[in-house]
């Protein structure tokens, strides 16, 4: 792999845990919300959002102008299920992760202080926050194995 | 669960936008990759089938909004059941999505 798409791949990964980190961060925040808290979590689930959507066009960079060559050495390599299963599976799981991150936003900006009382939205957030930090860590896991898969393959 | 709502459930056809766009993006993926000639129109017309289901995923997205709003916004809407749901939905898409590829892979 050239050094630019190392260089892509590492900035899809980075914006991948920043996404993991801060939608954690928000969800510990709205377990017990104060209005620090909530002004924390604004911020926390806006970095979520942009990580989301950064290692999203990142990422399809590079899984459209780059990956190809990689495609194929993994396809022929000792793991072929790193790209025939895994990055099958994670290329479209991740498209479910911007809009989830999108309603998230919604809802603890629009909500805000709000949220120290209505215990609905704030469920809601919870579920929200949880899914998308559960989620970057199995996307953050997919990319590791189908890294690992093109390392194999060159033996 | 208690509930307090001073504002309009604006959040409401969000949610529903968000449901059905997963929904959307399992359609898409099992109908590309088990009708070909969908998996070469989305290439044909976006560059790459995967840019072309972001886009059609944006666009539903945007248009379930659209259409839900004036629906959607008029009654109190608990967004904690739209999560419990979504929460549901996304678990079993992500089953079925690595399931499929798993028996495409074994036995397709």
């Amino acid at each position: 792999m050239e050094l630019a798409g190392e260089g892509i791949l590492i900035l899809h990964a980075m914006f991948g845990e920043l996404a993991f980190i801060t939608f954690g961060w928000a969800f510990v925040e709205l377990m017990e919300p104060t209005k620090t808290r909530i002004v924390r979590a604004k911020w926390a689930t806006l970095a979520g959002f942009l990580g989301t959507v950064l290692s999203w066009i990142v990422g399809g960079y590079y899984y459209v102008a780059l990956y190809p060559k990689a495609r194929n050495l993994i396809r022929g390599g000792p793991w072929p299920w790193g790209h025939l299963i895994i990055m099958e599976a994670k290329e479209h799981l991740f498209l479910i992760g911007p809009f989830l991150a999108a309603l998230l936003l919604f809802i603890v900006w629009w909500k805000g202080e709000e949220l120290m009382v209505d215990s609905d939205s704030r469920w809601a957030s919870l579920v929200l926050s949880g899914i998308l930090t559960a989620g970057a860590i199995v996307m953050l896991f997919m990319g590791a194995i189908i890294g690992i898969s093109e390392r194999v393959a060159l033996g | 669960m208690t509930s307090v709502k001073s504002k309009k459930s604006l959040e409401a056809p969000i949610g529903a936008a968000t449901l059905i766009t997963t929904f959307a993006i399992l359609v898409m993926t099992l109908g590309s990759e088990l009708y070909s000639p969908s998996k070469a129109w989305l290439a044909a017309t976006f560059g790459h089938h995967w840019i072309g289901k972001g886009i059609l995923s944006i666009v539903v997205f945007l248009v379930v909004i659209a259409l839900s709003y004036s629906r959607l916004t008029k009654a109190e809407r608990s967004m904690a059941t739209w999560s419990n749901r979504l929460f549901a939905t996304v678990i079993l898409v992500t089953v079925i999505i690595i399931g499929f590829f798993t028996y495409e892979f074994f036995f397709g």
